[in-house]
């Protein structure tokens, strides 16, 4: 029998800084990147780098560090490890929202993105955020003593066409330990004889990169906000509602205007333009009800094995779908062949049946994964505009 | 089969929008071949072609009434991966008591949990056998 405690997986095998690894920068950005990136994209970024790894982060810390620090270009590497990292921080396992600058004329729009910039430009303060920044605090004892603290505006900087905003957060996470029958003492030994297998939860903490973002030329405002999979939903929630209260303290403007006081952009139509475009992407996730005159069912398919086969051409879903008078889709997932990385970038917008059955429908967030570089966000981002009315 | 085309522009003769998204329901429901076993409410909000959910939801209770019935109502409870259906009785019992619990677990949910979903109503099904 096994005891079953935990609902998350985040475990990876992160432990805190040894004193002499202080000597050699490259252990703090490989451990800035292990607290964010998967294991196998992670050793992907590395090995792109000519960098030995080994089993897990841990031991691949040690070997990739060692011998970074020993190569001629160490300078070069280390600049191109860092925006690696700086990379993930805008563009990894994000959960998505657009807000719109709807109905505001250009030079009140212009106003505003300026004002946004140096109101938040002032209210920068110093930080053990900004001291980390780029890199991620990573230290266990300093990210607990940071997590019950708001989000904290880290940096502000403009690009030609965005006026992107960083706010820092810690959030914790549980891991799944199995732990070691030997640690109990006689009298709990004899109680837990029953359980074949003992696993505990413990709370594993990080630093989040939670970004707004003023796209001038789409003409919206993006709240981008770090998601890995399986973050439970009360956190993510609670996540976005933090983001948004801390900017719009910052910028409410004198005409009461701000972003968040609009509704978020839905996404409804993207996904049913997604679904009906079946030369778009592959399919790997879809939730749909089918109805006919006589019966009507509620279909949440994954595939069980993805083997790049797209569940808009499974054979049980065309013949389903050819007898059926209409099919509503509430939930999918796209993905976007891609030669970097072990993943290809992917949008999933999340949904539930009920969603259909419950006015207004809307469908205010997506989930954007599998992405290393700005280049692939920014396809996905094309892929959305395009699809998205 | 009664017209109802011209109660509909006399109970509505302050909002035509209104009339009108009763209109295309109607006509929508008219026609047998685009009948569904029963109706989510995007999908009316579809055959409405309207994306007014204040006025859509509107109408889909009016079209529901004892004076329209061209629409039933249905009571579903979603959970995450369960579906339960809750007669007309039930729902007069959670009226009253302004709450219901939960048919698996039993605790206690706010109404608003329950979905309300559409069936093609009396007023095509009874002149249809007739």
């Amino acid at each position: 029998m096994a005891v079953r405690l935990y609902y998350g997986l985040f475990g990876k095998d992160i432990k805190m800084a040894a004193p002499d690894e202080t000597d050699n920068p490259f252990y703090n950005v490989l451990r800035s990147m292990a607290q964010r990136i998967d294991y196998l994209p992670g050793k992907y970024l590395l090995q792109r780098h000519t960098l030995p790894t080994s089993v897990g982060w841990e031991s691949t810390i040690q070997r990739a560090a060692i011998a970074a620090q020993s190569r001629k270009d160490h300078e070069d590497l280390y600049s191109s490890l860092m925006n690696a990292f700086q990379q993930h921080t805008l563009v990894g396992e994000k959960v998505v929202l657009y807000y719109g600058f709807a109905g505001l004329p250009e030079d009140v729009r212009k106003k505003h993105i300026e004002e946004a910039f140096n109101k938040t430009t002032e209210a920068v303060q110093p930080s053990e955020f900004s001291i980390a920044y780029p890199l991620a605090i990573h230290d266990q004892e300093r990210l607990k003593a940071l997590e019950d603290a708001p989000p904290t505006l880290t940096v502000c900087y403009a690009e030609t066409d965005k006026v992107i905003f960083l706010f820092s957060s810690v959030r914790s996470f549980n891991e799944r330990v199995p732990l070691d029958r030997n640690q109990f003492d006689d009298d709990d030994k004899a109680k837990l004889a029953d359980y074949s297998e003992l696993i505990g939860v413990r709370a594993i903490r990080r630093q989040c990169f939670d970004y707004v973002i003023y796209d001038v030329n789409r003409q919206l405002v993006e709240l981008r906000i770090d998601c890995p999979d399986g973050m439970p939903s009360v956190q993510k929630q609670t996540a976005l509602q933090r983001i948004n209260a801390a900017f719009n303290q910052l910028v409410v403007f004198a005409d009461g205007w701000s972003p968040f006081g609009t509704t978020p952009h839905n996404f409804h139509a993207l996904m049913e333009n997604l679904y009906k475009t079946p030369s778009e992407g592959t399919v790997f996730q879809l939730g749909f009800t089918a109805s006919t005159d006589k019966s009507s069912s509620n279909n949440g398919a994954r595939l069980l094995r993805r083997k790049n086969v797209d569940l808009r051409k499974d054979e049980f879903h065309i013949g389903g779908a050819n007898n059926v008078k209409d099919i509503s889709v509430y939930t999918i997932g796209v993905e976007w062949k891609s030669d970097i990385g072990v993943n290809n970038p992917m949008i999933i917008v999340p949904g539930s049946v009920k969603m259909l059955y419950s006015p207004p429908i809307i469908f205010p967030e997506l989930y954007i994964r599998g992405c290393l570089t700005t280049d692939q966000y920014d396809l996905i981002s094309k892929k959305i505009d395009k699809y998205f009315q | 089969m009664r017209d109802l085309v011209n109660q509909f522009r006399k109970d509505w003769a302050e909002d035509s929008a209104l009339a009108e998204i009763c209109m295309r329901v109607y006509n929508h429901l008219a026609n047998p071949s685009n009948r569904l076993e029963h109706f989510s409410y995007f999908q009316l909000a579809r055959a409405a072609q309207s994306d007014d959910d204040i006025r859509v939801s509107k109408a889909l209770q009016y079209l529901s009434s004892p004076r329209c019935q061209v629409l039933s109502q249905l009571f579903f409870y979603f959970d995450v991966d369960s579906t339960w259906e809750f007669e007309p009785s039930d729902m007069a019992e959670f009226f009253k008591e302004g709450r219901f619990a939960h048919p698996r677990t039993g605790q206690v949910m706010d109404l608003n949990e329950i979905s309300v979903a559409f069936a093609t109503g009396a007023h095509f099904l009874e002149a249809e056998q007739s």
